[in-house]
């Protein structure tokens, strides 16, 4: 540790002094945190229950400008990615584009049986790629997988790993999520459980609908910096485990 | 704005009362978000919270030493680097050493008050290095050249007439006040700075020492974008921004959105720790935080103020104040504006030459009430004022005013005798005869009378006081009049 790191931290040492009778003890600070009941919860939740929780996360998302779309099967998602796709305005680019995360969900989709998209661009950011940051600005729609949803705020939580890099859900005008409904959480709580159960989160995002501001006298306008628009793909009938492509399996 | 700026508190206060534009625009916020948050409160299902968390957030300032360490070996596991900046030239140097090194020509920031308190736009312009605000009220003050105004609303002083006329003016775009249409242009010209940047720059708004990573939060998309397309990515976290654990983080959070606009979560909320993994596709190069104490120690290490530090700068309080409300954010010439900034200006950058700010405050208690981790502001106003009066050398604190200290000793000795008392009362309601107006008012004073007089009426002094009045009503009352006879006799 330098010096200048040292004289830092014993200047905080010195400041906390007076404190050493009243703290806590150090291990008590850092405790690890109980999931089990929050883990139990998620995975043990019912088909009622997890209907009960999609129905609340449609209400929350259409607060947001969140477009939910409830799709039973596969081919139903890639079908309303397809209009999605047919349907949008495109913004920085002259046609519309396709960039997809690397997951196996998004692989198992049947996006060749959409005749109507079959001329659009379609990259994948695979992590051997040199290209995917020009084919990301070059996309005006970025297709990821939500990782879990969380229904109480409509918001999907979405970790960083090879092949499913950051830009995908921020760079092009429009941002599509695939979540399983399997993937859906009741709360932040109930999340935050999961990221912690997970081995690798260097880098993790909980995204909440399109980006927005309301810094001119306070009108809410969706699209600072981000999409102008976000649409949540739930598959709501089981898929192959296969397919779902986690780590973790629900 | 770099902290500290000199300037004059009553006169900024007055043009801010007399901006239509800014009052408008503050009772609404405060209308809606101020109110809005006291609701969220009275009505969380957990009814604990808030003093839980807080007593968490005590506890972990009073491990600062440690958690500080466990955040940054986090930080370097992962290949980042930190920096431990003991004041605003340290992170400054060190922010415009790394930019020198790697060649920087521009640097796209995210939304940091800290940016502002040490001033670092300037060291970095000083050197040729473009620096562009890319969160949109940032972007819009910046490009006015003025400052912002509310720490999540900053150019909450300006209307759309006036941004559009700037935007015609700066962006080039035909005139327009339509937020959307004013948005995209914001959009279009910040997307093209955002994606060729070299340099990201960004506070921190919750850390967490247990997985080594900072949090950042916004609703723009502009901090994931400035952290995650430039090469650098540089952090600048004020050493009170920490958790210790990613469930203190987690509730922190969710107090942090709800206290600032009524969201159950912001749009964006990013954890990163470090630079991109061997295999990510994108993400920064490097990584580098840097951690600032600037005044932090010394506030750290004293009771009374301690409790400031969990403050997590919600802006919540800003929007109850009556008397922010009312000035807007400039007259607090700093970044931290409202009862906050109240308190943590001074004790940043000097009580004496921020004495304005806690004596305008009315410690209604009303900032109390609404702050998510329950910071006793009007304690600590209290706390500043009374050093002012009395002086503090630990604080390096003179007497503010003497001519007033000496006034309140002569007031002490007088309302210590209750017919010095009452013969001064005589006196002061024959003198002010002459300065009672139609309305029954008293209007302008001249002299040092001015200050209480010129901008509201004064009620005058009743003819009567309390104790006039009571014996008079004892006297006339049948029942009572015979225990003061004497009285009525010799009235």
């Amino acid at each position: 540790m330098d010096d200048k790191r040292t004289a830092f931290l014993d200047r905080v040492r010195m400041a906390v002094q007076d404190s050493e009778e009243t703290r806590i003890a150090w291990s008590e600070l850092l405790a690890p945190c109980d999931d089990s009941a929050r883990l139990n919860a998620f995975a043990q939740r019912g088909p009622d229950e997890q209907q009960i929780l999609l129905q609340t996360l449609v209400e929350q998302a259409s607060l947001l400008h969140l477009q939910t779309h409830l799709c039973p099967t596969l081919d139903q998602a890639a079908q309303c990615i397809a209009e999605i796709t047919l349907t949008s305005a495109t913004e920085f680019t002259a046609e519309p584009a396709l960039i997809l995360h690397d997951h196996p969900l998004l692989r198992a989709l049947p996006l060749h049986a959409q005749a109507a998209i079959n001329h659009t661009p379609r990259h994948w950011t695979g992590n051997r790629d040199p290209e995917v940051r020009n084919r990301t600005l070059a996309a005006s729609i970025g297709v990821t997988v939500a990782d879990w949803a969380i229904a109480e705020s409509a918001t999907i939580v979405q970790m960083t790993r090879p092949g499913q890099p950051r830009s995908t859900s921020l760079v092009p005008s429009i941002h599509i999520a695939v979540l399983l409904l399997s993937h859906l959480t009741a709360n932040l709580a109930e999340a935050y459980a999961l990221v912690r159960r997970e081995q690798n989160c260097d880098s993790w995002t909980l995204i909440s609908g399109p980006s927005k501001t309301a810094d001119i006298e306070a009108v809410m306008v969706h699209g600072a910096h981000g999409p102008k628009a976000m649409h949540l793909v739930v598959v709501t009938e089981p898929v192959n485990d296969a397919h779902a492509g986690f780590a973790v399996a629900s | 704005m770099k902290l500290g700026q000199d300037g004059d508190y009553v006169a900024a206060a007055r043009e801010g009362m007399g901006n239509p534009c800014l009052q408008g625009s503050l009772r609404s916020l405060q209308a809606r978000y101020g109110k809005g948050a006291l609701d969220v409160w009275k009505t969380l299902p957990d009814p604990n919270l808030r003093s839980r968390v807080k007593a968490r957030r005590m506890q972990t300032l009073a491990h600062l030493d440690r958690v500080l360490e466990l955040l940054s070996q986090g930080v370097e596991a992962r290949g980042g680097q930190v920096f431990f900046a003991d004041n605003a030239e340290a992170a400054n140097g060190y922010i415009l050493d790394l930019a020198r090194k790697r060649g920087v020509k521009r640097v796209v920031k995210g939304k940091s008050m800290l940016s502002a308190e040490i001033g670092v736009d300037a060291v970095l312009e000083a050197e040729g290095i473009e620096v562009v605000e890319t969160d949109l009220g940032e972007f819009i003050v910046q490009i006015a050249g003025s400052s912002a105004s509310h720490i999540i609303a900053p150019c909450i002083h300006m209307d759309r007439r006036q941004i559009g006329r700037l935007f015609a003016d700066k962006l080039g775009i035909p005139y327009s006040e339509d937020p959307p249409t004013l948005t995209q242009a914001a959009r279009k010209a910040l997307r093209e700075k955002l994606l060729t940047a070299d340099m990201g720059l960004t506070g921190c708004n919750i850390a967490c020492a247990e997985t080594g990573q900072i949090s950042l939060v916004s609703n723009e998309g502009n901090i994931r974008m400035a952290s995650t397309m430039p090469k650098l990515h540089v952090a600048l976290m004020g050493m009170e921004r920490v958790a210790a654990t990613l469930e203190d983080q987690r509730e922190l959070l969710q107090l942090l959105t709800q206290g600032a606009a009524l969201q159950k979560l912001s749009t964006y909320v990013s954890f990163v720790g470090g630079p991109r993994r061997k295999g990510d596709p994108d993400g920064p190069e490097e990584f580098h935080l840097v951690i600032v104490d600037n005044g932090r120690s010394r506030i750290l290490a004293d009771p009374e103020f301690r409790e400031v530090l969990a403050c997590i700068r919600c802006g919540a309080c800003l929007n109850i104040c009556p008397v922010y409300g009312r000035i807007g954010g400039h007259a607090y010439h700093s970044p931290y504006s409202g009862p906050i900034g109240a308190v943590v200006t001074p004790l940043l950058h000097g009580i004496n030459r921020h004495a304005d700010l806690c004596k305008g405050e009315t410690l209604c208690g009303a900032c109390r009430d609404v702050c998510p981790v329950e910071n006793d502001l009007p304690r600590m106003l209290v706390a500043l004022r009374c050093k002012l009066a009395y002086g503090d050398p630990g604080w390096g604190v003179r007497p503010h005013n003497r001519l007033e200290a000496l006034g309140f000793k002569i007031w002490g000795r007088i309302v210590g005798h209750s017919r010095l008392y009452a013969a001064m009362l005589t006196i002061a309601r024959a003198l002010q005869r002459p300065f009672v107006g139609r309305n029954g008012m008293i209007g302008p004073l001249p002299g040092l009378k001015n200050g209480w007089t010129a901008g509201r009426d004064l009620q005058p002094m009743a003819e009567q006081s309390f104790r006039e009045r009571w014996r008079a009503r004892q006297n006339n009352n049948p029942a009572t009049a015979d225990n003061s006879r004497e009285t009525r006799h010799g009235r």
